[in-house]
């Protein structure tokens, strides 16, 4: 190799600004290209936590159940079941249950379920007692059927009671999540449907009860806990593939056992882990077309890159041209001089999308497959860049210094990006991403588990973002293509603005563009993002009616005048619910309803709160009534109800969305045992809930929470896709700012010696900061005008199409953007403030060996 | 047996014609110029500004093509061959030294690189000492050539020149940039070169380079001057004064090759 080839890296250290470009330019592609295989990868992650969150612990292994088995079978499927190879899950837990019988204590007779599981009495609050050589009875059998320590059940023939456990209620704790259905009594449900357990201590102590107990209708149940939840879909998959391998060989044991068919194995987490890799495809597929677009931003980054080393390296690049070098050695000369920043550049965008993976990310946690493909993606970033670098260079070399001053005249392929209307291009295509946004932007089918967001309808806010910005781009280079004709010599500053302007029209074009596009995606990510977020609360919150609620014992809650428990009055509210053919009957406690609805959504607090008050009847009938959506108005008669009179209508209501219903005050109802249902509304959460009514001795059941009332991940995959459109306009505005200031510092020597020219002429130095802040101030108010209007438009015209509940108010709604407006204006005057100080300094500090150098 | 370095013209154009584009239409730069370079000795293209100095250099040098016409080395027709041999012909044949010193030095080498890389970029080998003592800069190998003044830096470049071993260094106003010392140690320089066996074209309106020159070709608005009419002295008659394509008047004797370049 010669000499200037082999000491290219003497030239790259004479010159660090190139290499701070080079390196930032590469790193900045590659964290795009690597943080869009991350996040897609970590959206599968985030909704493989979300499904597994969804399902019991136990039950996200494998699993075997079976019903009508008898004492002996269950006690063979549990024997064989408990293998020591379980292919990384933990030991299972086995259970068995007896069908709900009555079984006679000392002459009474209580429904009951006579059971075991591993280690069950671990997992139980002790009352009474605690001795693990006899039954452990729960507290409301106990009570029911007078049962103490010691009473011996079926005239002595089950062993002695030893503990008195608190009962298991909803919802469970986590160990007993998978036997909810079997070991939870639905209180309203009728005699002998339900039951809660006894528990017998160990699997002998049960097998040994007598056949009369424990019959020959058994339900067993195993399970194959992971050691812990799936984090990634890769992990998920893992554990799938594990729980098949050792469901395959307990159904062979079983079979050889004669026990083909008595237990059914499953893998729940088969179909979540469908959905989840749904997921991760909808996002990747949703951010892949911005991905590309900044990934060709990047490109030309690069190719301006490798542009400006030409510039800088021209007296060079032609001495070795007249000594016999050609184009390929040139571009090699320059490879040698910016592989090695740009090599590093890509490696630390792959580190820097791996560390603020968290950060961007609904996930820290990618697959390990994608780390590969992101580091694949970085090394292609890499090679792509030496491509982009060695083409571009050969490329230039041949035109300038080959073809000769005589190839001069632009090509019809060089004019060619210019000449495409690339605006109208972007938006024809925004319009058939309107149609498939406000027609069907959602789709199932049979193939697919869950709804899936079309990728078109997601593109749509950014084909308007990219169509503006290009529209922005072209008007500002038409008009300081036409910005001779103005004379602003009354206003030096600004001409002097005006002119450098138009000097640089191209890049200044090109900041604009990036600049607008940074600011319209971080606007539309935001708040597309935001909107999904509260839709999801708004709504979860209306299905609910409250952020918990649990259905109460009637003959309770009828009662007149009757009163929460002490540590729910403050949070909840009671709410009977009835049926008819007029709509759906809330009946409210007005005094305590704010305390315990969810009236963060739709409906306005203070407008709800006012009506209340007028709600409690003054008289007798007709009673006020509050009708809800387009149920009718008027007096009326709601079935067994008294009449009503409406006295305001309310689009919607917690509980019933805008379907038509109304609103009674409880005090207006005579008979309240007239009500179908009651429910406790609590804005706390499901478990302190339960908890004070089960302190209280309130039965309950039906208990939901507004955490997992709704299907989470259409909303999920919209906000995750969004919130990688914010991470790409948050690179786009690090790197029009960037822009800017290489812009500035590009310019420098022009801008010296035309500052210290007009200075010499009597421009005073206000007037020179002035002007400099007025030529960056009209790129940045440009971007900050364009982008913001395009983002905020963007997001008011999709939010509300972006509905994946649409049955159920409210439809999400854009969020209030003003702080980000605000925070987007203030930076971007900052970083015009930072640019203009490095061209008044450089006016200010200019050699004057600088200034005569031709 | 004839030599033919002295006796064949080392680079000759014929009816070379170049044009321009440019945003106010196409420009001649050079019209149907047809000269011979001799094999030895300094050419000079002379003439003012815009008059297709260096325009015909870089056809001369290789490094643009005639519009029509043709360019010759060393007998070769030149002006239509492929890239590929054009560069074989500039690596090997012919060095270029361009107006401005710093444009034929590679600033983050050091005086005695710059010297190997012109020689290695023509496959030579280069003792770089002896050429630095030749050129007067002895003891500056290891220097940066920054720490050079700028008639240092083109003789310097001069000495690349030689490193390569070509057929014909060619010159573009080599004295333009230089203050009149530095331009002293130019011409030194080149006075050595004319007693050389390497042929040097030079392009300038530097009276006292023109003065170098034992062929000058005078330039015009793209054409070969045309020869004015001659008034012979009363003492020398049928004598010529100095005039286009005719050796110059003050061409050095060979005696003052042997001048210390250093001077």
């Amino acid at each position: 190799m010669q000499i200037p080839w082999r000491r290219a890296y003497r030239a790259a250290r004479s010159s660090p600004l190139t290499l701070v470009v080079a390196t930032t330019t590469a790193l900045l592609l590659s964290f795009v290209v690597t943080a869009a295989i991350l996040h897609a990868s970590a959206a599968g992650s985030a909704a493989t936590t979300y499904q597994a969150s969804q399902l019991c612990p136990h039950s996200l292994g494998p699993t075997l159940e079976g019903t009508h088995l008898t004492a002996a079978q269950a006690d063979q499927v549990v024997r064989l079941a408990n293998t020591t190879d379980t292919h990384g899950f933990t030991a299972p837990v086995a259970a068995v249950y007896s069908r709900v019988q009555r079984l006679d204590f000392n002459g009474v007779t209580p429904w009951a379920r006579l059971g075991y599981r591993d280690g069950a009495l671990d997992h139980l609050t002790v009352l009474a007692g605690g001795g693990r050589d006899g039954l452990w009875v729960p507290r409301s059998i106990a009570e029911d059927a007078g049962i103490h320590l010691g009473d011996r059940g079926l005239g002595g023939q089950l062993p002695p009671v030893t503990a008195i456990y608190q009962d298991i209620s909803n919802p469970t704790p986590d160990w007993w999540c998978s036997e909810a259905p079997r070991i939870l009594p639905n209180v309203l449900a009728g005699e002998g449907a339900t039951a809660a357990v006894i528990w017998a201590p160990d699997a002998a102590t049960f097998a040994a009860l007598p056949t009369s107990a424990i019959g020959v209708d058994t339900t067993v149940t195993l399970h194959y806990p992971p050691a812990t939840a799936p984090a990634t879909l890769q992990q998920a998959q893992d554990l799938l593939s594990r729980g098949g391998a050792l469901l395959d060989e307990v159904s062979a044991r079983l079979d050889a056992a004669g026990l083909r068919g008595v237990v059914s194995p499953a893998l729940y987490f088969t179909r979540p882990t469908e959905v989840a890799a749904q997921v991760r495809d909808s996002v990747a597929t949703a951010i892949t077309p911005l991905a590309a677009l900044s990934a060709l931003v990047g490109l030309a980054g690069l190719a301006t890159v490798a542009l400006q080393w030409c510039q800088r390296r021209h007296t060079e690049l032609r001495l070795l041209w007249s000594r016999g070098a050609g184009p390929l050695a040139l571009a090699g000369r320059a490879l040698l001089e910016l592989a090695v920043p740009q090599v590093v550049g890509a490696a630390l965008g792959l580190l820097a999308a791996r560390a603020l993976l968290g950060v961007y990310a609904p996930a820290p946690l990618p697959n390990a497959g994608a780390l590969a493909l992101a580091a694949a993606g970085a090394l292609a970033v890499a090679l792509l860049a030496l491509l982009v670098t060695g083409v571009v260079v050969a490329l230039r070399s041949h035109r300038v210094l080959q073809d000769g001053p005589r190839g001069a005249r632009t090509s019809f392929l060089r004019r060619l990006p210019r000449l495409i209307p690339w605006e109208l291009l972007t938006a024809a295509l925004a319009v058939p991403a309107w149609i498939s946004l406000t027609d069907l932007p959602f789709s199932v089918s049979a193939d697919r588990p869950s709804l899936r967001v079309e990728p078109a309808a997601l593109a749509f806010p950014l084909l308007l973002v990219l169509t503006v910005a290009l529209l922005t781009a072209r008007l500002l280079r038409l008009a300081l293509r036409a910005s001779h004709r103005a004379a602003l010599w009354s206003r030096p500053a600004a001409h002097l603005a005006l002119r450098r302007l138009a000097a640089a029209a191209g890049p200044v074009a090109g900041v604009v563009l990036v600049a607008t596009l940074a600011i319209g995606t971080l606007a539309a990510g935001t708040g597309l993002a935001s909107a999904q977020r509260t839709a999801l609360d708004s709504k979860s919150g209306m299905l609910v009616g409250a952020r918990s609620s649990v259905q109460v014992d009637a003959t309770w809650a009828g009662q007149p005048g009757q009163q929460l428990p002490e540590s729910l009055r403050a949070s909840s509210t009671l709410v009977g619910v009835s049926k008819t053919s007029s709509g759906t009957v809330l009946v409210v406690d007005p005094a305590t309803l704010t305390r315990g609805a969810y009236l963060d959504g739709p409906v306005d607090a203070a407008t709800v709160t006012g009506l209340l008050d007028q709600l409690t009847p003054t008289g007798g009938a007709p009673i006020p009534a509050v009708a809800i959506g387009a149920a009718a108005t008027g007096e009326l008669r709601l079935a067994a109800l008294p009449t009503v009179r409406t006295i305001a209508t309310l689009p919607a209501f917690p509980r019933l969305g805008t379907a038509r219903g109304y609103l009674l005050a409880r005090a207006g109802l005579p008979d309240l045992t007239q009500v179908d249902t009651w429910h406790v509304w609590s804005t706390t959460d499901l478990t302190t809930l339960t908890g004070a009514l089960d302190a209280a001795g309130i039965q309950h059941i039906t208990a939901q929470s507004a955490a997992s009332a709704l299907d989470g991940l259409p909303f999920f995959t919209i906000q995750w896709s969004f919130g990688f459109v914010t991470a790409l306009g948050a690179v786009l505005a690090l790197a029009s700012a960037v822009a800017l200031v290489l812009t500035v510092e590009v310019r420098r020597r022009q801008a010296a010696l035309s500052g210290a020219l007009a200075s010499r002429m009597g421009l005073r130095p206000a007037a020179l900061v002035r002007s400099h802040l007025l030529e960056l101030g009209a790129v940045g108010a440009a971007a900050v005008l364009a982008g913001c209007l395009v983002g905020v438009g963007g997001v008011t015209l999709a939010a509300g199409y972006l509905d994946p509940a649409p049955w159920l108010s409210p439809r999400p709604t854009p969020p209030n953007l003003f702080t980000l407006v605000a925070g987007t204006a203030l930076v971007a005057g900052l970083v015009v403030v930072l640019a203009g100080g490095i061209a008044v300094r450089s006016v200010r500090t200019a050699q004057i060996g600088e200034l005569i150098r031709d | 047996m004839t030599d033919t370095r002295t006796t064949a013209p080392v680079l000759a154009t014929h009816q070379a014609h170049v044009t321009y584009r440019t945003p106010g239409g196409v420009v001649a730069a050079l019209t149907d110029v047809s000269l011979d370079v001799p094999a030895t000795g300094i050419t000079v293209l002379a003439g003012p500004s815009g008059s297709g100095k260096s325009t015909l250099l870089r056809l001369l040098g290789l490094i643009e093509r005639p519009t029509r016409g043709s360019v010759h080395l060393q007998g070769q027709p030149v002006s239509d061959l492929p890239h590929r041999r054009l560069r074989r012909l500039r690596r090997t044949r012919v060095a270029m030294v361009f107006q401005r010193p710093t444009d034929n030095l590679i600033d983050h080498l050091s005086v005695g690189d710059n010297l190997r890389a012109a020689a290695q970029s023509a496959g030579r080998a280069c003792v770089e000492q002896d050429l630095l003592e030749r050129l007067g800069l002895a003891g500056t190998a290891a220097w940066a050539v920054t720490a050079l003044s700028g008639g240092q830096q083109q003789r310097l470049a001069f000495g690349c020149a030689l490193a390569r071993g070509p057929a014909v260094i060619l010159a573009d106003e080599p004295t333009s940039q230089l203050d009149t010392d530095s331009a002293d140690l130019v011409l030194a320089t080149l006075r050595e070169l004319a007693g050389s066996d390497t042929p040097v074209v030079v392009a300038s309106h530097d009276d006292r380079l023109i003065a170098l020159g034992q062929t000058v070709i005078r330039l015009h608005q793209g054409r070969r001057a045309t020869p004015q009419p001659a008034t012979p002295e009363p003492d020398t008659p049928g004598a010529e004064p100095p005039g286009p394509d005719t050796p110059s008047a003050d061409t050095p004797e060979p005696t003052r090759t042997d001048e210390d370049p250093t001077r």
